[in-house]
């Protein structure tokens, strides 16, 4: 579905509108659950969230003046979607920089300040793997807006600016919120950076 | 970790620094790198994109959303370009009828402004920004709403359940809007003049 179509069905409304649900369906759903699906731990909360954004889209559709395409402007709901998502379930833990950096001792700290990277065989390749998606779910369960934020950071190029728009916080915030997710991938991934940055000689 | 290390762990993250000697660097790259090399669950996407009743049930969810119910009314006026003039020509004698009224006349006991189309109007610098809270706050009472622009204001139309549900009165009142007593609930958010 184009945008002009999608506009058309907007002003319309009514029936135009569910004609134009199943284009959008069609259109986007695939793309749009696979990204969620990164993000969102749960199987039916992620095909929960698509289904909810391709509704609110609709609630919304008079805000959109056509400036961008559909799918960039679709995709911001349903991060926020996400966001909002993460922050009802209240699975997001509040914790104190101070904590984190407690929490953060000096071996993880500093363990990239180790030798570089050992050379990688298949067995090693997949056993770190292995570590980065059991490490990534105890980030995901205890973090998942900082989860989701990373994840978008890495897919998309996420710049400060767009993270600070996506988060509705200014840009102090935004920097904070940045340096949070960063000490908490630290704290959850420390089994990964343990077999990463070690070094053949300390294994 | 400074601001700037963050700085580099973030644009190395993203893709728009190579992975450098800086520990901030090397971390981020091989996070990036680990992260891309994550596989989603296709197996499930195929699962969810072949099932046939996917869409009947989004189509059900729509209607009993009342996204499909009708157009709203911000939109109905725009359809025709005589529509808006005849808009315009309301809102011209509105503003006449206004300046001839009382202050007072015009604002609620609870200080809220109610519009020529019964909306209660509510102001803010970002008018879209609050809208869409609103609208928020109410879909999570679990009340759906329709959203429009209608002359340079943000609005928000919905009809209100007999009785309207606690959650749905405690946004209501977190956001100064009184109960309407005909159900149709209609706010329109208007930009803060200078």
């Amino acid at each position: 579905m184009d945008k002009f179509a999608f506009i058309r069905a907007c002003r319309e409304g009514g029936a135009a509108i569910e004609g134009a649900l199943r284009d959008l369906d069609r259109t986007f759903f695939p793309g749009l659950y696979r990204e969620c699906l990164r993000v969102v731990r749960d199987a039916d909360a992620a095909y929960d969230v698509v289904q909810d954004t391709l509704i609110k889209i609709w609630r919304r559709c008079h805000t959109f003046r056509g400036e961008s395409e559909l799918l960039p402007w679709i995709r911001v709901i349903l991060r926020r979607g996400v966001l909002d998502r993460a922050r009802r379930s209240g699975h997001e833990i509040a914790v104190d920089a101070d904590v984190l950096d407690d929490l953060l001792d000096g071996s993880a700290r500093d363990v990239t300040a180790q030798a570089s990277s050992p050379p990688e065989d298949d067995a090693r390749r997949a056993e770190q793997k292995a570590c980065f998606e059991r490490c990534w779910r105890r980030f995901q369960a205890a973090a998942p807006a900082h989860a989701a934020v990373l994840s978008w950071i890495v897919d998309d190029g996420l710049t400060p600016a767009e993270i600070a728009r996506l988060l509705d916080r200014s840009p102090g915030a935004t920097r904070e919120f940045i340096s949070q997710c960063r000490k908490r991938a630290r704290v959850h991934f420390a089994e990964w950076y343990a077999l990463t940055f070690s070094t053949e000689t300390s294994r | 970790m400074s601001d700037d290390d963050d700085g580099a762990w973030l644009e190395t993250l993203a893709g728009k620094r190579a992975g450098g000697a800086s520990h901030a660097e090397r971390e981020a790259a091989e996070m990036r790198r680990a992260m891309l090399e994550r596989s989603t669950n296709e197996d499930e996407v195929a699962r969810r994109v072949a099932d046939p009743t996917r869409v009947g049930r989004l189509l059900d969810r729509a209607r009993r959303a009342g996204v499909t119910r009708r157009p709203s009314v911000g939109i109905a006026w725009l359809k025709s370009w005589p529509a808006v003039l005849a808009a315009a020509a309301v809102c011209v004698v509105a503003i006449g009828v206004g300046f001839q009224r009382s202050n007072n006349a015009d604002h609620g006991l609870d200080g809220t402004v109610r519009s020529a189309s019964h909306a209660v109007v509510l102001t803010a610098d970002d008018p879209r920004k609050l809208r869409d809270q609103i609208a928020d706050e109410l879909d999570a009472a679990g009340l759906p709403s329709h959203l429009y622009e209608s002359l340079g204001r943000a609005g928000i139309d919905a009809d209100l359940p007999d009785p309207a549900p606690d959650a749905v009165r405690a946004v209501l009142a977190r956001h100064g809007v009184p109960l309407p007593a005909d159900g149709v609930l209609r706010i329109e958010v208007a930009g803060n003049t200078p």
